[in-house]
This record gives C-alpha cells, structure tokens and sequence, in this order.
C-alpha cells in the first residue's frame, strides 16, 4: 500500500500540509449531511408543504369565503407570497436550527405552491401557474441558502412546464426536457461557483421520468402529443453523452483508457440510438455519476436503466421465444466482459462503509 | 423472478380462492425479502465477498421494509382492518434499527429504516389527529387539524434529521 509519505515523496508534496488537507477533508466528510439523508428530509418537508397548501386553501375558503375562481386565485397568491417571505427569513437565518430550517423549507414551498396555484385559478390556465413558478425558481436557487427548498421550488416549476405544455399541446415536449438535460449536464460537470446541484439535478431526472409518464398514459389509451416527439430528444442525449466523453478524454494522457473511452463512446451512441428517449438520458446520467463519482446518480440512472431496457425488450416485434435468446445471448455477454473487466482491473467488492 | 412469482400467485391465485387477504401477499414478499437479505448478511459473514456491496443490503432492505410499510398504511388510513400488518412492520422496523445500530452498524441502512419509522410516525399522527379533532366540522376545526399536522410534519422530519446527524459520527467511529 502506497502510504502518505511515499505519495508526497513521489509527487514532491509537503507531506504535513497534506495530512493537514486530508484531515480537513475528512473532518468536512463527518460534517456533511449525506444525499440520502438530505433526499429523506427533502421528503418530509414536501409531504408537509402540501399540507401547508390545503391549510392555504381552507384558509381562502373558508375565513375569507373567496369562492370565485379569480377571487381565490388572487387570494391564495396573496397568502402564498405572506407564506413564502417568512421561510425565506427563516433559511437566510446563519444559524436556524434544524426545527426552523424545515418549517422554513416547508412553508416557503408551500407559498410558492400556493402562488402558483392561485396564478392558475386566476388565469384558468396551468400556463401562468408555470410562468410564475418558473422566475420563483430562478429566485430561490439564485438567492436563498437551502439546497431542499432549491430541489423542491425547481421540482414545483418542473412539473408545472411539463404539465402546461401538455396544455398548449406542445408537440415537443421530450425535446425541451433534453434541452434541460444538456443544461444540467454542464452545471453539474462545470459547476459554477453559486450550488445549483439541486436544480441540476432535477433538470436531469426530468426527461426519463416525463418519458416514463408518457408511456403509461400510452399504456392506458391516452392519446399523447409526447407521442410525436422523440427522435431529436435521443439526438440530444447522444450529444450530451459525446461531451461527457470528450470531457474524460480531455483530462486523461493514457492511450489505453482513451482506447476504453473510444470504444465506450461507440458503445454509448448505439445504445441511445437503439433506446427510447428517456434510456438515452439514463446513458448519460451513468456516465455523469461515473465522471462525478456519485452513487446516487449511478443508483438513480440504473433503476432508470432497468425501466428502460425492459420497455425496449417489451416492445421488440419478435417472437418470445426469440426474446428469451436474446436475453440469454445478452446476459452472457455481459457476464463475459463484467469477468474480463474484474481480472483486467482486479474490481474488488467490499464490506458496506461510510 | 421469484419475487414476481409469490405475488402474481398470491395476487391472481391465493387472493382470489379466499385462501389469504390481499394484505397478506405483501406481507409474504417482505418476508421473501426479509429472508433474502437474511441470507445476504449470513453469506458476508461466512466470507461471501461478492455480497458485500453495501448496495445489495440497501436494495434489500428497503424493499422488505417497502412491502410492510404500504400494508401498515391500508391499517393506519382505516382503508382495511388489518393491525396484524402494523405490528409486523413495527417488528421488522425495530429488528432492522437495532441490527443496523447495533450488530452491524451501518449508517444508510439505519437512515433506510428511520425513513420509513419516519414516514410511519407522520401517518399515524394524522390518523390521531382525524380521530380526536377531526377533518370535518366548522371552519376553526378544519384549520386547527390542518395546522397541527403541518407542525407534526415538520417535527417529525426535523426530529429525522436531527436523530441521523447525531448519530452520524457514532456509526463513523464504529466503522459504519
């Protein structure tokens, strides 16, 4: 085992600055709060914003007896906004405790639910309550200190475009989330110095997931306008996937990995020909946690995966007897080359860790 | 496979001949899955090194307490009368927080399992609240309710937080 001193020897290191550096490093480690404990409480925190929004409405209705569509709407604006400015007080807070932090993420969620429902009963429309959710958003990852609020007010906004295009009968839907894909992807490989994870990381589910959706409404004979889309959504996932590639090719000199990334790359724009839309962007999204060395990602991108490579065995037009060799033939395969790449790079398991 | 197996046979045969409730299919697969991870963390322990990534446990261990945890909610929303299923959550949820605390410490699977005691803790609040106050009536009882279980929510999930990050550095010093 190469030790501290050998590798600060190697690399003409002051071997007491970085054992400093390390400690450091690990201490910040202890400190963090992992992503799954953040997504846990992210989860609360929705369960409770969507009971803020009922208390909103109950409010509007019943002490104010707001019973008209615009009247409502305009009230629940109001009363999202009075909502939103106390959280966002809470969160700026240096100091709030962990009580204060949820009730803040909660309640500023909750206000611009609130608003942005309010803005849809005013207008009758889904339309305004994304053009409003949208710059809200923006606001809250520009400007407020709290990476769940971030995750949730970018999830609200999210939601809220996929569904108004489906209003406007948008014939591209799946184009416009692999457009935000390809946003995320560079926020999250070039991270700027302000935190946008949280929103790139939306950004980044939103596409497979909107997929995923639109197959089941085609699974129940609802006719779709995502139906129309596709080819162009895969094109953009293929490039953002060559990016990716370029990126790790760019930072390595050895020949035999960039032979490795040459093949992987030639391996990666079959498949996102081959997929749906939605597997292409889970291609992607294996490869950022691979450049990122994120486990949720890689979790995440591989139950996509699954999703996605059955929805294409599923829809093969052959017979299932030839489906069944298939898999066989696959399976094999990648057993194979799992077994070469374990002697190759000796792929160790381990007993679970921090 | 074999998952698929025990529920579509429990759903499309021993459901429909009046054999077992519907309830009960989930409870069999987190048993099948309870057994599965059984077997996962034996198989470490006897030195079965490809079972090791901490990802096969998670896996695992959420799925089992996934199965238990969606029947305890027909019992805890009063969709179903059913307490055998919240007692067998509850069971498997402690067997899984001192497991994972104790015998093999494990940061993850702990916040898995405070997870879903969380999600379970919440529920039952409102329940509580549905029964003592309740969600009809006049507009101050309707508020009230509303507004007692947001503070429930919040406290809840900040109490999730506040037990896992104090934690945290235990699980660290032990290994976990």
């Amino acid at each position: 085992m190469t030790t501290l001193a050998q590798l600060c020897s190697a690399f003409g290191l002051d071997e007491q600055a970085a054992g400093a550096a390390l400690e450091a490093e690990s201490r910040d480690a202890e400190t963090r709060t992992p992503w799954y404990v953040q997504a846990l409480l992210a989860m609360g925190s929705w369960i409770a914003a969507l009971v803020i929004i009922a208390f909103g409405c109950f409010v509007v209705v019943l002490v104010f007896d707001f019973k008209g569509d615009t009247s409502f709407g305009v009230a629940l604006g109001v009363l999202g906004a009075i909502f939103f400015v106390p959280g966002y007080l809470l969160l700026q807070r240096d100091q709030a405790g962990i009580f204060a932090g949820q009730f803040g993420t909660a309640i500023a969620a909750a206000g611009q639910g609130m608003v942005a429902v309010g803005a849809g009963f005013m207008a009758e429309s889904v339309v305004a309550s994304a053009v409003v959710s949208v710059p809200f958003a923006i606001f809250v990852a520009m400007a407020i200190n709290g990476r769940i609020l971030q995750a949730l007010s970018s999830l609200w906004a999210a939601i809220l475009v996929i569904v108004a295009l489906h209003e406007l009968e948008f014939p591209y839907p799946l184009e416009v989330t692999a457009l935000g894909f390809a946003a995320a992807a560079w926020l999250l490989i070039r991270p700027p110095q302000r935190d946008l994870a949280p929103t790139a990381i939306v950004l980044l589910l939103l596409g497979p997931i909107t997929a995923i959706v639109s197959d089941f409404r085609a699974a129940f004979g609802i006719a779709d306008v995502f139906d129309l889309a596709g080819w162009i959504a895969s094109g953009i996932y293929g490039a953002v996937t060559v990016w990716l590639f370029y990126t790790l090719w760019q930072r390595t000199t050895d020949q035999g990995a960039r032979l490795r990334i040459a093949l992987f790359v030639a391996a990666a724009v079959v498949l996102s020909a081959l997929l749906p839309p939605g597997g292409s962007g889970a291609v992607a999204i294996l490869v950022i946690a691979f450049m990122l060395g994120s486990h949720m990602l890689a979790a995440l991108g591989i139950a996509l995966q699954v999703y996605f490579l059955s929805k294409f065995y599923y829809d093969l037009d052959i017979t299932l007897l030839t489906k069944s060799m298939i898999l066989v033939a696959v399976g094999a395969i990648i057993l194979g080359l799992w077994a070469v790449m374990a002697r190759t790079f000796s792929l160790q398991t381990r007993e679970p860790g921090p | 496979m074999v998952f698929c197996a025990i529920g579509f046979y429990g759903q499309q045969i021993l459901v429909p001949s009046g054999t077992i409730e519907d309830v009960d299919t989930y409870l069999l697969l987190g048993a099948f899955v309870t057994c599965m991870l059984a077997a996962r963390e034996v198989g470490v322990h006897l030195g079965a090194d490809w079972l090791g990534a901490p990802w096969t446990r998670y896996v695992l261990l959420a799925t089992a307490l996934g199965c238990f945890f969606a029947v305890a909610m027909v019992h805890v929303f009063d969709f179903e009368d059913a307490t055998r299923t919240v007692l067998v959550f509850l069971a498997a949820l402690a067997a899984a927080l001192a497991l994972y605390r104790l015998a093999l410490p494990d940061f993850g699977a702990f916040a898995i399992a405070v997870g879903y005691g969380g999600f379970f803790t919440m529920a039952l609040g409102g329940r509580l609240i549905s029964e003592t106050i309740g969600y009809d009536g006049d507009s101050f009882v309707i508020l009230l309710s509303l507004a007692l279980l947001t503070v429930w929510c919040v406290a809840v999930t900040a109490g999730m937080g506040r037990l896992l990050m104090l934690l945290r550095p235990r699980f660290l010093e032990a290994g976990g």
